[in-house]
C-alpha cells in the first residue's frame, strides 16, 4: 500500500468530500493493427459507420442535456464535434486505409485521426492548437464503440467517487452527476478553467492546480477533496481518513439542517438585514438562487458567453441568455456586469494579445470602450432582457471618471438606438460599477455622485492596493482581503456611498467566505453575493448574530497592525462564538 | 476548372466557425471538386478537418479551385462567403 500524499491546490468549488478515486480515461491506446481479409473490408466499412452514427446519437444527447442543464452557451461547444462526424472526406482516407493496409476500423480510424490531432497540436495559434483536443475526443467516442467499450466511464460509477483528472473539458463535466461524482482534483487549471467554472456551477467540491495527482493516484484509492482550503489527501491513513469522515458527516447533516432557513431573509436577532445575492456564471445556475435561498444575483459574469466560442455572441444570442437568466429569478434583482475580458481571460475574437502583465493591461472596461461594436451590442442585449425581469447593469475595473461618462454615453447610445428602432426596454435601468481598483475606491465619494449603486470587487482591490499578482504563485499568498489597508478602503467606499444613500454590495469570494461574515455585516455592507452554495451556511452564522457584537468585532478587526494580525483576530472570535456550528473558519490569510 | 484567388478579411482567418460555413457550402455541390489552400497545400473544401488544419490567418489570399457542372455557382458562392467576412457578425 502506497503512502499518504498530502497536497495543496487551489480550492475552486466549495464543500468537503471523499471516496475513491475514479481516473478519467479520456484517450484510447493505440488500436493493435490486426489483419484481415481482402473479403472483411466491406464489413469493417460498416462497422466504422455504424459506430458514428452511435456516437453522433451520444453526442447530440450530450447536447441536449447541456442546453437544458447549463444553457445553449454550454451546449455550442458540442457542434464542433458534430461538424467532424460530418467530415466524409477524412472518413474516405480511412477507408482507403483499410482497403490499402488490410487493417481493422479501429486501427485506421486511430491512425488517420492521430495525424489530424497531431498536425493540430503543431500550429502556432492557439484557436487552430484547440482543436486537437475536438479531434481527439470525437476520435475516443467513435473508438469506444467501434472496441464496445464506452467513453463515458463517468456513466457507469456504482459508488460516490471522487474524480482525478488532468483537466476537464466541457463534455466531460456534462457526465458528471453530481449524486456519484461527489469531488473533483485535477493537475491543471486556475479559477477561471473550465473545471473550476463548471464544477462551481454543478456545486461539486474541487480543487485544481495538484500538478501531478494524476500520475499518483491509482482507481479505488482513496481521496479526501476539501474544496473550502485547497488541500487534498491521498490514501489518507485510518486515523485521518476517520477525521475527515466525520468532519464531512457533520458538515453534511448541518448543510441539510439548513434547509429550514431557506425562506427566511437573512436577518440578525436585533434586525439588521443584509441580501445574501449569488454570483453565477452560466444562466443554467440561476436555479441556485432559489434552491440555497439567495436574495438574487449580485453578479451575473457574462465572459463565459465570450470565451465559450470563438466569434463575438450576436445580439439576439445574448438577448436569449439573459432572458434565461432573468425569468428563472420570479422577480429578484439580477446585476448584470459587462464583459470582464483581457487579463487571465483571453479573448480571442476581440483579438486580445497576450500581454506581460495582463491584470494591469488591456482589459474589461478599456477593451469595452475600444470596441464599441462590442460593448454597445452587449448594452443592446441586457437592456432587450430588461422587459422580462428587474435588471442593473454593472461596468467592471473603473479606474477613472472619464471611462464612466464614456460607458454612460454608450449606455444612452444604446438606449436611443432601441428607442428609435421601437424596441422595449427598462428605461430606469440601474446603473452601477464596480470598486476594484484602488483610485476608484478613494474617490469613491464623487463616483457615489454619478451612479445608483457600488459592488466591491475584493480579489482585484487586494490585488491591485497590494501589489500582488495574484496568478503568480511565487507571491499569490501575499494576496489577502484581510491586509488593513483593504479593510480600510472597504469601510471608506461604504461610508462615501452611504453618505449619497446609494447601496453598496460586496461580490467576490471574500463574500463566501464565513469568517468575513460579520466583518462584512459590521462594514455596512447592504449586500454580499458569493458562490449560490455558500448562502446557507452565511444566513445561518447572520442570523445567529446581531448587529451590534459584528460592529465590535469590525472594529477590533480594522485596527489590526497587519493581515496576519486581522485574520487571526477575527478567526478567534469567529471560531469561540460559532463553536457549536461545524463551520469551517479557515479562511484565506 | 476555375480558379479565383481571394484574401481572407475576416478577423481570425479561417477558424472553426468559418470553416464550417465554408465546408458548409462546398458540401452542397456534390457534383463538383471544391479545393481550397495558399502556398504548397491544397486540399478538399468538403472536410472541415482539411480545411482547420490550413489555420489561414487573417490576410492570407486563399486560392479556391472548383471543378464540375457547377462550378460558376460554386465559386460565386465561395467568393461572396470569403468577401462578407464569413458573415461573422451575425
Amino acid at each position: 500500500m502506497a503512502r499518504q500524499l498530502k497536497y495543496k491546490g487551489q480550492a475552486v468549488s466549495p464543500g468537503i468530500a471523499s471516496g475513491p478515486a475514479v481516473l478519467l480515461r479520456r484517450q484510447f491506446r493505440k488500436p493493435e493493427c490486426k489483419k484481415i481479409d481482402q473479403a472483411k473490408v466491406a464489413n469493417e466499412v460498416e462497422r466504422l459507420y455504424n459506430a458514428i452514427d452511435r456516437a453522433r446519437t451520444d453526442i447530440e444527447g450530450q447536447r441536449e442535456r447541456a442546453t437544458k442543464g447549463l444553457g445553449e452557451t454550454v451546449a455550442r461547444i458540442f457542434d464542433a464535434h458534430l461538424m467532424i462526424l460530418e467530415d466524409e472526406p477524412t472518413f474516405e482516407i480511412v477507408i482507403q486505409q483499410i482497403n490499402q493496409d488490410l487493417c481493422s476500423a479501429e486501427a485506421a480510424l486511430f491512425q488517420v485521426f492521430d495525424g489530424f490531432a497531431n498536425r493540430f497540436e503543431a500550429q502556432k495559434e492557439q484557436i487552430f492548437r484547440d482543436r486537437a483536443q475536438d479531434v481527439r475526443e470525437v476520435c475516443g467516442r467513435i473508438l469506444g464503440h467501434l472496441i464496445g467499450r464506452s467513453t463515458d466511464t463517468l456513466l457507469d460509477i456504482d459508488e460516490p467517487s471522487i474524480l482525478i483528472a488532468s483537466e476537464l473539458g466541457p463534455s466531460d463535466v456534462l457526465q458528471l452527476d453530481p449524486e456519484r461524482i461527489i469531488g473533483v482534483a485535477a493537475d491543471k487549471g486556475g479559477a477561471t478553467s473550465h473545471t473550476a467554472i463548471l464544477t462551481r456551477a454543478l456545486g461539486v467540491p474541487s480543487v485544481v492546480g495538484l500538478h501531478d495527482i494524476t500520475r499518483q493516484a491509482k482507481p479505488g484509492n482513496i481521496v479526501v477533496v476539501n474544496g473550502n482550503s485547497g488541500k487534498v489527501v491521498l490514501r489518507p491513513t485510518q486515523r485521518n481518513l476517520d477525521r475527515y469522515k466525520e468532519k464531512e458527516t457533520q458538515y453534511r447533516a448541518f448543510v441539510r439542517s439548513l434547509r429550514d432557513i431557506n425562506e427566511l431573509p437573512a436577518e440578525t436577532k436585533d434586525g439588521r438585514k443584509i441580501h445574501l445575492g449569488a454570483n453565477i456564471e452560466l444562466p443554467g445556475e440561476a436555479r441556485n438562487v432559489a434552491r440555497f435561498g439567495g436574495d438574487g444575483i449580485g453578479l451575473y459574469r457574462t465572459e463565459y458567453l465570450f470565451l465559450a466560442q470563438d466569434t463575438v455572441p450576436s445580439e439576439e444570442q445574448q438577448v436569449k441568455e439573459y432572458t434565461e437568466v432573468v425569468k428563472q429569478l420570479d422577480g429578484k434583482p439580477l446585476v448584470i456586469r459587462t464583459f470582464d475580458l483581457g487579463g487571465d481571460k483571453v479573448f480571442p475574437a476581440a483579438g486580445i494579445p497576450p500581454e506581460a502583465n495582463p491584470f494591469m493591461g488591456w482589459r474589461a472596461i478599456r477593451v469595452a470602450l475600444d470596441r464599441p461594436e462590442i460593448f454597445v451590442t452587449q448594452l443592446r442585449a441586457i437592456l432587450r432582457a430588461s422587459v422580462h425581469g428587474p435588471i442593473k447593469v454593472m461596468f467592471p475595473m473603473i479606474s477613472d471618471m472619464q471611462e464612466l461618462k464614456l460607458a454612460k454615453g454608450l449606455f444612452e447610445e444604446a438606449k436611443s438606438q432601441l428607442r428609435d428602432e421601437g424596441i422595449d426596454y427598462d428605461p430606469d435601468m440601474k446603473v452601477g460599477i464596480m470598486i476594484e481598483v484602488p483610485s476608484t475606491a478613494i474617490l469613491a465619494d464623487q463616483f457615489a455622485k454619478e451612479v445608483d449603486f457600488f459592488s466591491i470587487g475584493t480579489n482585484d482591490l487586494a490585488q491591485f492596493t497590494l501589489a500582488v499578482d495574484r496568478g503568480n504563485e511565487q507571491v499569490a499568498h501575499l494576496h489577502t482581503v484581510y491586509h488593513p489597508s483593504v479593510l480600510f478602503l472597504i469601510s471608506w467606499t461604504v461610508e462615501a456611498a452611504h453618505h449619497h444613500n446609494i447601496p453598496v454590495a460586496l461580490c467576490g469570494e471574500f463574500a463566501g467566505d464565513p469568517a468575513a461574515s460579520l466583518l462584512l455585516l459590521g462594514l455596512g455592507l447592504d449586500e454580499i453575493s458569493m458562490s449560490p452554495v455558500r448562502i446557507p451556511e452565511i444566513k445561518k452564522l447572520i442570523r445567529s448574530a446581531t448587529q451590534k457584537e459584528a460592529y465590535e468585532i469590525t472594529q477590533k478587526v480594522l485596527t489590526s497592525k497587519s493581515s496576519r494580525e486581522a485574520h487571526d483576530r477575527l478567526v478567534r472570535r469567529m471560531k469561540q462564538r460559532f463553536a457549536e456550528l461545524p463551520i469551517w473558519f479557515g479562511g484565506k490569510q | 476548372m476555375l480558379v479565383e484567388r481571394v484574401t481572407l478579411l475576416n478577423k481570425l482567418g479561417l477558424h472553426a466557425r468559418p470553416a464550417s460555413r465554408l465546408v458548409k457550402i462546398a458540401a452542397q455541390y456534390k457534383e463538383t471538386t471544391v479545393e481550397v489552400g495558399y502556398g504548397a497545400e491544397i486540399i478538399n473544401a468538403k472536410s472541415i478537418l482539411g480545411v482547420m488544419m490550413l489555420a489561414a490567418g487573417p490576410g492570407t489570399e486563399l486560392e479556391i479551385r472548383v471543378d464540375g457542372p457547377e462550378e460558376k455557382e460554386c465559386l460565386a458562392e465561395l467568393v461572396d462567403l470569403v468577401n462578407k467576412k464569413f458573415f461573422e457578425d451575425e
